[in-house]
């Protein structure tokens, strides 16, 4: 029964008698500890004696916003917990190389390994992590995360890509050092990979993109936001390659034209997630592509996006993903947008949230006939938020606050 | 249940300042409803416009975020020190006196997240509508308390950057006239120190302080009687400028007219009684660095609020002024009050003939009554009566 509590449960029941003192401490029920809670509170010497507590029934540690642990102590965690086999290290600023060379060398069963926000790491880390040699080396390494991680290197992503075959996701948010080649070489060698998200990674152009389209065919997250060179080329190396897609998020790529999305859009009916915020090309003739052939699509950003009118969300609208599946749409910023649209969002039964703000045309009469037709909608526009729908069998109607005082 | 609007007002805050980093003033618009679906930040030339309803919603998202931040709730463990540093900043926008919000601006500058000079830039802002918030200007006390701290640590010891105004005027002759605080004016003469850095800490203390004094004028301006600002003042040039001799005068001449346009302004002229008290204490060495001698600046100052009291009848102000002044008159030695009496010489009246074995206190104390006696007839105010009776009642009382 103890192996169902969590931290804070077993250390009161630890408490209770000696006998349940024995019980508790046991490693066994210490497979899986979350310190997320304490923070800078933990330091070193908890997280040594904690290791030497659990030992090799120890398999999924957070030390998630831990800023104090250091490199010592995770050494002496390693060496201690071989079975260990998801690590979660975010934003545990002080450790550095030292820890990943300690992971390199006994950490043979880690699958899940996050180091986001752990500024002092570099490529070498990624060297020890995949390492080739016989005893060495983290091989069942299958999900990343370096984010914000900016020292990195593409040489480091390199080996890391020769000597973890098996990794299926990779994020490396902000590691702005991260070019073509090290993508490249990642999506050649990982045969699985499903994740990739290299949000922010300015060098990265449409030849890495078109070589995750060779080469990656299972791909269904891809999140290349902010990466400002990718042209339609990337799209249609996509659309042809990686037809698993759900989940696009190429929010800041100016360069993105109707015709891209056209040529992904062809292919991709998987897709359920797109922000195509700042994409300030596209127009309601992307949004026709979008509604033809993609049926399951659950949320989609616009922010920004200009040239958006009336017309497009009328498609989008009659769309066979508008009844059922869309529920998130975000319009903010798009002036052209009036009152017209929301008429034809009417039929969306799943609709919960739906963000226009900025768009000068809307008035609240056309917030207000949404409102009727979709009760629990979230309407997130600058007038006052209405209080909840009325109860049924109240009779009274209701006005919002500015159409009173007009 | 949360206004959904609170984050995408800040998100619009911070736009506007990242559009305009120059922004240096702004106001609440008297808009109650949203009317539009619009953003409520207006932006013109430098110039930004809040509207009235959206000051509530912002205040009330920012502040809870940065409390829950602050006693680290669940939800808030995790937040970007810029985002911390945006939050802060829309909360001391709409209000200054949380303390706690500056506080928490101390400690991004601390680590690194925050540079001085834009919190002091900020601070400028804030108190371009709020120019009475003490708050405000405890921070920009800490504030320059970290650059004189920088200064003198950079300076391996040696007190000599804060102390170089005073130390130049041992050898330049003070030009009374038209004296401006430009205390920039002599960046490198006296400053015996080592490094570029140290120069350079220095440096940004003098630019500060100049545009402290300017923002504490503007403040000043902005509301009457303003004590925060003008205390504030008196701190910098004791502290920054260490009340150089140089300083004290060009304060005096600066603020002279200020006080003549404002003559119901009571710290207007407490902050003259403090530059007459250290120069003062400072006698000797303006007798020797200039031609003046201290009596004559306060005879000039009796002059000026006399001149100032008969022009500008019925504010009490400025006749507790003249108390100062003449409490201070009396203080001064025997023979530089012979000197004056001789100077006062052509406004006896003949009843009142000078004794010269009588103590000289009461002989100026009788001059004085005289003095407003006489000017009491020429004005038919009864107010104005009623406080130069007042004047009288305490210099007999003396």
């Amino acid at each position: 029964i103890f192996s169902f509590l969590d931290v804070v449960s077993l250390c009161r029941c630890a408490q209770v008698s000696k006998y349940w003192n024995m019980l508790a401490l046991d490693g066994s029920n210490w497979q899986k500890i979350d310190l997320f809670n304490f923070q800078t509170v933990i330091e070193g010497p908890v997280v040594e004696y904690m290791s030497q507590r659990c030992g090799g029934f120890l398999k999924a540690l957070s030390l998630k916003g831990c800023q104090s642990i250091t490199d010592a102590a995770l050494q002496t965690f390693a060496q201690q917990c071989k079975h260990i086999e998801t690590l979660i290290l975010h934003k545990c600023v002080r450790i550095t190389d030292v820890t990943c060379e300690a992971l390199g060398k006994y950490s043979k069963k880690l699958r899940k390994l996050d180091l986001s926000s752990c500024c002092n790491i570099t490529g070498k880390s990624l060297k020890y992590l995949s390492n080739p040699a016989p005893d060495r080396g983290c091989h069942q390494l299958a999900y990343l995360d370096i984010s914000w991680c900016h020292f990195v290197t593409s040489e480091g992503v390199i080996a890391l890509a020769e000597g973890c075959p098996k990794l299926h996701t990779f994020f490396c948010r902000g590691c702005a050092m991260i070019n073509n080649e090290a993508i490249e070489k990642l999506a050649i060698c990982a045969e699985n990979l499903v994740k990739l998200n290299i949000r922010n990674c300015s060098e990265i152009t449409d030849e890495a993109i078109a070589t995750i389209g060779l080469k990656c065919p299972g791909l269904t997250l891809l999140c290349a936001s902010l990466c400002n060179r990718l042209t339609d080329a990337s799209l249609v190396a996509l659309g042809q390659g990686c037809p698993e897609l759900t989940t696009l998020e190429v929010s800041g790529c100016n360069l993105l034209t109707d015709a891209g999305f056209q040529a992904l859009t062809r292919n991709c009916h998987k897709l359920e997630k797109m922000d195509l915020e700042d994409c300030l090309q596209i127009s309601d003739a992307t949004l026709g592509h979008i509604a033809a052939y993609c049926h399951h699509l659950n949320a989609l950003s616009l922010s920004h996006c200009e040239l958006i009118t009336d017309e497009g969300i009328r498609q989008l609208g009659s769309s066979p993903c508008a009844t059922e599946h869309l529920q998130v749409l975000e319009l903010d910023n798009c002036p052209l947008i009036t009152d017209a649209a929301l008429e034809h969002l009417m039929g969306c039964q799943s609709l919960t949230r739906i963000e226009i703000y900025d768009c000068q045309l809307i008035t609240c009469a056309g917030i207000r006939r949404l409102r009727s037709h979709l009760p629990h909608i979230l309407v997130h526009a600058y007038f006052a938020p209405v209080t909840p729908p009325p109860s049924v069998g109240g009779g009274r109607q209701r006005y919002c606050k500015c159409c009173a005082i007009l | 249940m949360a206004d959904s609007r609170g984050p995408r007002l800040l998100m619009d805050l911070n736009n506007a300042f990242k559009r305009d980093p120059l922004i240096d003033e702004y106001d609440i618009l008297p808009v109650v409803e949203p009317k539009h679906n619009r953003s409520p930040f207006i932006l013109e030339n430098h110039k930004l416009g809040v509207e009235a309803w959206a000051v509530k919603v912002l205040l009330k998202y920012s502040a809870n975020r940065l409390i829950g931040w602050r006693s680290r709730s669940p939800t808030e463990k995790f937040i970007d020190p810029q985002d911390i540093c945006n939050l802060s900043r829309a909360v001391l926008l709409f209000n200054p006196d949380n303390y706690t919000a500056w506080n928490i601006r101390k400690e991004l500058i601390d680590s690194g997240a925050l540079t001085l000079s834009d919190d002091l830039a900020f601070g400028a802002l804030v108190l371009s509508k709020h120019p009475k918030s003490p708050e405000t200007f405890i921070h920009r006390r800490w504030l320059f308390q970290q650059l004189l701290d920088h200064c003198l640590s950079s300076s391996s010891g040696s007190n000599s950057s804060c102390s170089a105004p005073a130390a130049s005027n041992e050898e330049v002759l003070v030009n009374m006239e038209g004296i401006d605080v430009d205390v920039g004016a002599h960046p490198e003469v006296g400053i015996r120190l080592n490094g570029a850095f140290a120069l350079e800490s220095s440096r940004l203390l003098k630019s500060q302080t100049i545009c402290e004094l300017q923002v504490c004028t503007q403040a000043a301006e902005k509301y009457p009687c303003n004590y925060h600002a003008w205390s504030h003042r008196i701190w910098i040039i004791k502290h920054c400028l260490n009340c150089s001799l140089q300083v004290l005068v060009s304060e005096l001449e600066t603020t002279r007219s200020w006080t003549s346009n404002h003559v119901s302004d009571h710290s207007g002229f407490h902050f003259r009684q403090f530059l007459l008290r250290e120069l003062h204490n400072k006698r000797s060495r303006l007798q020797s660095s200039s031609s003046k001698d201290f009596t004559s600046l306060l005879q000039a100052e009796m002059d000026f609020i006399i001149d100032l009291i008969y022009s500008y009848p019925n504010h009490e102000a400025m006749w507790y002024h003249r108390r100062f002044i003449f409490h201070e008159l009396l203080k001064l030695d025997p023979t530089q009050k012979r000197t004056m009496q001789q100077m006062n010489t052509t406004n006896i009246e003949p009843a009142f003939n000078i004794h010269y074995n009588e103590p000289l206190g009461t002989q100026l104390i009788s001059q004085e009554i005289c003095n407003v006696e006489s000017s009491k007839k020429s004005t038919s105010n009864e107010l104005d009566q009623l406080l130069a009776k007042n004047y009288v009642r305490w210099l007999q009382s003396l």
